[in-house]
């Protein structure tokens, strides 16, 4: 008799999902599927809108990366002007990304995996999270709470809010950066390097102990997709779309993220509210690819700064193609930490970053333009279509989780298969499947009022839907 | 040392945002305005010596004061949705807060989208404001 187990809500993500676990009559892991039970309808509410108006409103499609969702947005916008930005403002837009990047990524890894990764996926659930670090590793957390610290106050010191900043806009950004606003985000960076250095020695002294999770929390061959820069370098705010195969191979190169359509194509499925992307050439869906941290270094050749451009070395010699243990998200999370550091680090000191010329303006020039820039997650694509006077008719918002979306339920069903005993339920095989998931860090959405006092329950039922099997986590 | 003022809430969602509008009747404070509360808010209590949280509550009749003492709970399966003890607990532990900590209620009723205040909440603001003036006096402390 077939079986289903649910686990609702997955905990420490963003945003709200809950995953099926299929078992077979003989009591063994037949499927897993990851169900994303939000639907916000974004696209939907850009039409009939002045376009620009779209990097305020896109602002609001998240509360974690609402930076990367302004500057696909306002790239798009420039397409549309059919203008290219004032460098003081390019400049600006890279600043903030590389901080969005870094505190997106803090939040991931030492607010919601830190807890499993150095206090045990098999602790104890009330004490496997930030209280629990709070206590054990109080120095580790602490500096994790001042990463993301960081990486917020850059944000707010330019943009105005360290949430859903109103500060790009089609042509530019919206206002100069003060000498002030840069001397004080200067003096986080020797601290952040520490901070971080300190973090990456202690992940990589944990992986020896971590063997069974990192082979089976989905380790897959797949695509892999970025962006890249001229010389094949880490690229997050303007280059070329780089896809290599799991032995390292470059399948395609120097893609324009603008005809992204004409590479990526998207399905979608009854039980979940986030469509399928897949690599157009490979079909669904056999066109798998990832996107993310994971992805952009399994891409790029190099870093291009000199700590980051170490770690790279080292993270490179996992494989000899690509790095596909999804787990290495982690890892991969915290070699971008430092490079963005290190990036905002000279951004800081170019003369140019204060210019006062920050917006080119323009009426409407083109009827559709699309904008990209690789997010926290992966790559982002906002394409907008607008009328003669540029109201909006149409917008598709290709986002990183989307992008992952294949691989997710790949990792699920593989940590569901290995870790998951039917017949005897326990907390930690549970904690196991999230923790497949939480390696992409998805982000579901930017509200998460409501999710922190759900129960996580997880029940085995029978065909007929009788509860064979009940465990209540509050 | 200075004292803090934290405005929580959503200004779209009408009075969610309340605090935001007792933060703007506040003088020589300027406050720290956030959606909700994450953990990295807990660094910000740093060279504090008060803290005072402005936030919505539906169950208030009147603004009220009240002392945040102790250690608070846990943070639940997700880490960054807290509450003011969560984040006062993290500062004590991490970041060197060993100040006074108070919530201060704020009669919220209409949680619906809008930028504007229900009457009810409206009717509050200059009294929950008066309040914080008083806490920051007897506290004889120098807002930040």
């Amino acid at each position: 008799m077939a079986e289903r187990i649910v686990i609702h809500p997955v905990t420490r993500i963003e945003g709200h999902a809950k995953i099926s676990i299929y078992v077979d009559a003989a009591g063994e892991v037949e499927s897993a599927q990851f169900h994303v039970t939000e639907f916000r309808g974004f696209e939907k509410i850009c039409e009939g809108r002045p376009f620009h108006e779209m990097p305020g409103l896109m602002s609001r499609v998240c509360g974690i990366c609402p930076v990367s969702h302004v500057i696909a947005s306002s790239k798009a916008g420039d397409g549309l002007l059919g203008v290219d930005p004032p460098p003081a403002a390019v400049l600006q837009r890279r600043l903030l990304n590389y901080a969005q990047v870094l505190q997106s990524h803090a939040l991931s890894f030492f607010h919601l995996s830190s807890p499993d990764l150095l206090l045990g996926l098999d602790s104890p659930p009330e004490k496997r999270n930030m209280f629990g670090l709070v206590e054990r590793e109080p120095d580790f957390i602490r500096r994790g709470i001042r990463l993301r610290q960081f990486g917020q106050r850059v944000i707010e010191l330019a943009g105005g809010k360290r949430v859903h900043p109103v500060w790009g806009t089609p042509g530019g950004v919206l206002h100069p950066l003060t000498r002030e606003a840069r001397d004080e985000m200067a003096g986080w960076i020797t601290e952040s390097i520490e901070s971080l250095q300190i973090a990456l020695g202690r992940l990589k002294s944990l992986l020896d102990s971590l063997q069974e999770e990192i082979r089976h929390l989905g380790n897959f061959p797949s695509l892999f997709l970025g962006t890249v820069n001229h010389d094949g370098g880490l690229e997050y705010y303007d280059g070329l779309i780089r896809i290599v195969d799991s032995e390292g191979n470059v399948v395609a190169d120097r893609l324009d993220p603008r005809r992204y359509y004409t590479f990526i194509e998207e399905a979608s499925e009854e039980w979940t509210f986030v469509k399928f992307a897949y690599y157009k050439p490979l079909g669904y869906p056999g066109g798998k690819y990832r996107v993310g941290p994971l992805a952009r270094l399994n891409v790029a050749q190099h870093a291009g700064t000199p700590l980051a451009d170490r770690e790279m070395r080292e993270f490179k010699q996992r494989s000899r193609g690509a790095v596909c243990e999804s787990f290495h998200y982690h890892l991969a999370r915290l070699i971008e930490m430092l490079h963005s550091v290190e990036r905002i680090e000279e951004l800081l000191n170019d003369p140019e970053l204060l210019g006062e010329d920050v917006r080119a303006r323009a009426l409407p020039n083109r009827r559709e333009a699309i904008g990209s820039c690789e997010a926290p997650r992966g790559t982002l694509f906002h394409h907008y279509t607008v009328d003669r006077d540029g109201t909006m008719r149409k917008a598709n918002l290709l986002i990183a989780t989307g992008q992952n979306n294949q691989a997710m339920n790949m990792a699920v069903e593989q940590a569901a298969r290995r870790f998951v005993r039917p017949g005897h339920l326990t907390e930690g095989m549970l904690n196991r499947v999230e923790a497949a998931i939480r390696c992409f860090d998805p982000c579901l959405s930017c509200s998460t009022h409501a999710i922190g006092r759900m129960p996580l329950v997880i029940e085995l039922r029978d065909k007929s839907g009788r509860v064979l099997d009940r465990i209540t986590r509050s | 040392m200075p004292a803090l003022v934290i405005a929580i809430g959503n200004h779209l969602r009408g009075d969610d945002g309340v605090a935001h509008h007792v933060a703007d009747l506040l003088h020589g404070v300027t406050p720290l305005r956030v959606h909700q509360l994450t953990p990295e808010i807990a660094a910000e209590l740093q060279n504090t010596d008060t803290v005072i949280f402005l936030d919505a509550d539906p169950d208030a009749e009147a603004p009220s004061l009240e002392r945040i003492e102790g250690p608070a709970g846990t943070t639940g399966p997700l880490s960054h949705s807290m509450t003011p003890g969560t984040v006062v607990a993290i500062a004590s532990r991490l970041c060197g807060f060993h100040g006074e900590a108070w919530l201060c209620r704020l009669p919220a009723r209409d949680f619906s989208a809008s930028t504007e205040l229900s009457s009810e909440a409206v009717a509050h603001l200059n009294h929950a404001a008066q309040l914080v003036h008083q806490l920051l006096e007897a506290r004889c402390t120098s807002p930040r």
